[in-house]
């Protein structure tokens, strides 16, 4: 497989379509609609134009800086922000395999030896602030079934009263997990790899050990070099569901909610259609006098609208009926998807902030 | 635009012949019945509305309507993502996926290979073509 080939499987396993359009666009290249035909014309247009790799490797790069990320946040004290800053930019990177294929993945037979330990693999800086990339193995399975008629001769003599068999077979999947510093905002981020596969994301357990994995790893990293614990738990980001839901700039998405009647109700809008605007909600929400208690929301803004930036970042608080009638309600993480930079990432982190005054 | 009047009049000049004129009847006054300008149907819904009606005479009756000069039904391809959340995709996006052997999500691109069980199609009709 030739350089490009690779680059543009990782990208097509890693990224939206949206991001390989933006940089045709931009290169003045004809684009398309199909993965298929666009890896032809990058393909072509590489030999051509090397300055065309570079911008694919970069958007690779920011792709697994920002996107499709469960994310902590932790406000640290603003005196320590230059030395947690230092810290960041003075890491040693971890030499090996992963280093040297950074952006791109390893190869499945590379990947296999691993030791699955949080490995530094970059570290980078923008006009925010600061981050490191750890990466390693993770080992998923999946469960596969053979029904009777798939049976061999064997298996009937093994199994004779058995109609189905349910094989759990285990898989390796490189993660990306970023530790980030946002200056101006005295936070720090931990962004844990939401991606189980190319087309399949973690189940909650799965995300809060790569949450936890991530959380101990950072806090060892300061500790080691401050001699002091620069962060305790993570922003609650419950108490802000309820402000989220009232925010006029974006597009409530999802929502989870339970009413003063006792029921418990999940709504989803149909892509880009604003929730709180559909006459069934609308209606639904006057009924019960808008007594609602939200365990979970979904938002999508368009930037477009509000900032000129022609993105849609999504932030998806989750959450549970119960843990909202628990005594202590609380959100450790947000899902965050269609962050194309740490621009986006910015905003959102704005937006939280504005949430929580 | 067409006159309330004039499709009723048009319905039965040119489908009574072919025995849909009930059925198309019918399916204006549901789109008239809808609270919201722009309705979406399933089969199911629209062949509950036409009294389980047999689907070849629906789809003729739809076929009828969605063409012009009428237009008052558009066909409609829907995707429901793995979230649960549905997104309008267009005969190219679904060609694209073919060709793909999978979707790009509507929002961010990422790529879906189970795609084929979870596209579907809507009818949706749009009330403002009728004049009252």
């Amino acid at each position: 497989m030739s350089k490009a080939e690779l680059l543009v499987r990782n990208l097509k396993s890693r990224a939206g379509i949206n991001v390989a359009q933006n940089i045709l666009r931009t290169a003045k290249l004809p684009s398309a609609k199909s993965w298929t035909a666009i890896e032809a014309i990058i393909i072509q247009a590489i030999g051509k134009n090397p300055k065309l790799y570079d911008s694919l490797v970069d958007a690779l790069s920011v792709q697994l800086v920002c996107d499709l990320k469960a994310t902590s946040y932790f406000s640290i004290d603003p005196s320590k922000t230059l030395a947690v800053k230092s810290v960041l930019q003075k890491v040693k990177l971890h030499k090996g395999e992963m280093l040297d294929a950074f952006p791109l993945s390893v190869t499945a037979a590379q990947l296999k030896q691993d030791d699955g330990e949080l490995k530094i693999v970059h570290s980078f800086s923008d006009a925010f602030g600061v981050g490191i990339i750890y990466s390693r193995k993770r080992v998923f399975t999946i469960s596969e079934e053979y029904e009777r008629d798939k049976f061999t001769a064997p298996m009937l003599k093994q199994f004779p009263e058995h109609d189905k068999i349910v094989a759990i077979k285990h898989y390796h999947h490189q993660t990306f997990d970023v530790v980030y510093l946002n200056i101006e905002h005295n936070v720090i981020e931990l962004r844990a790899d939401i991606t189980r596969s190319d087309v399949l994301v973690q189940t909650v357990k799965q995300q809060e050990k790569s949450i936890d994995d991530l959380r101990k790893k950072a806090q060892l990293l300061f500790f080691s070099e401050l001699k002091e614990k620069i962060f305790e738990s993570p922003k609650n980001l419950f108490p802000l569901i309820k402000k989220i839901y009232a925010d006029p700039a974006g597009a409530i998405k999802k929502l989870g909610f339970s009413t003063v009647s006792g029921s418990i109700k999940t709504e989803t809008m149909k892509g880009g259609v604003d929730l709180r605007q559909e006459p069934f909600h609308l209606n639904g929400a006057k009924a019960i006098n808008h007594q609602m208690t939200l365990f979970e929301v979904a938002i999508i803004w368009h930037r477009i609208d509000i900032d000129s930036v022609n993105t849609k970042p999504e932030l998806y608080v989750p959450g549970t009926h119960q843990n909202s009638v628990s005594l202590d309600p609380r959100c450790d993480f947000a899902i965050l998807k269609g962050i194309r930079s740490n621009c986006d990432s910015n905003f959102v982190l704005k937006k939280i902030a504005s949430f929580s005054k | 635009m067409i006159n309330i009047d004039r499709l009723y009049e048009k319905i039965q000049v040119e489908t009574t012949p072919l025995g849909l004129d009930g059925f198309c009847y019918k399916l204006v006054e549901l789109v008239m019945k809808s609270a919201i300008n722009h309705p979406a149907y399933t089969y199911a819904a629209l062949t509950e509305a036409l009294d389980g009606c047999a689907i070849e005479d629906l789809q003729r009756a739809l076929n009828y309507l969605k063409a012009s000069p009428i237009n008052l039904f558009a066909q409609q391809y829907q995707y429901v993502d793995a979230d649960g959340v549905p997104h309008d995709i267009s005969r190219e996006d679904l060609q694209a996926a073919m060709l793909d052997n999978a979707l790009s999500h509507p929002e961010h691109g990422y790529l879906d290979p189970d795609f084929k069980e979870r596209v579907y199609i809507l009818y949706v009709a749009d009330k403002t073509v009728i004049q009252l």
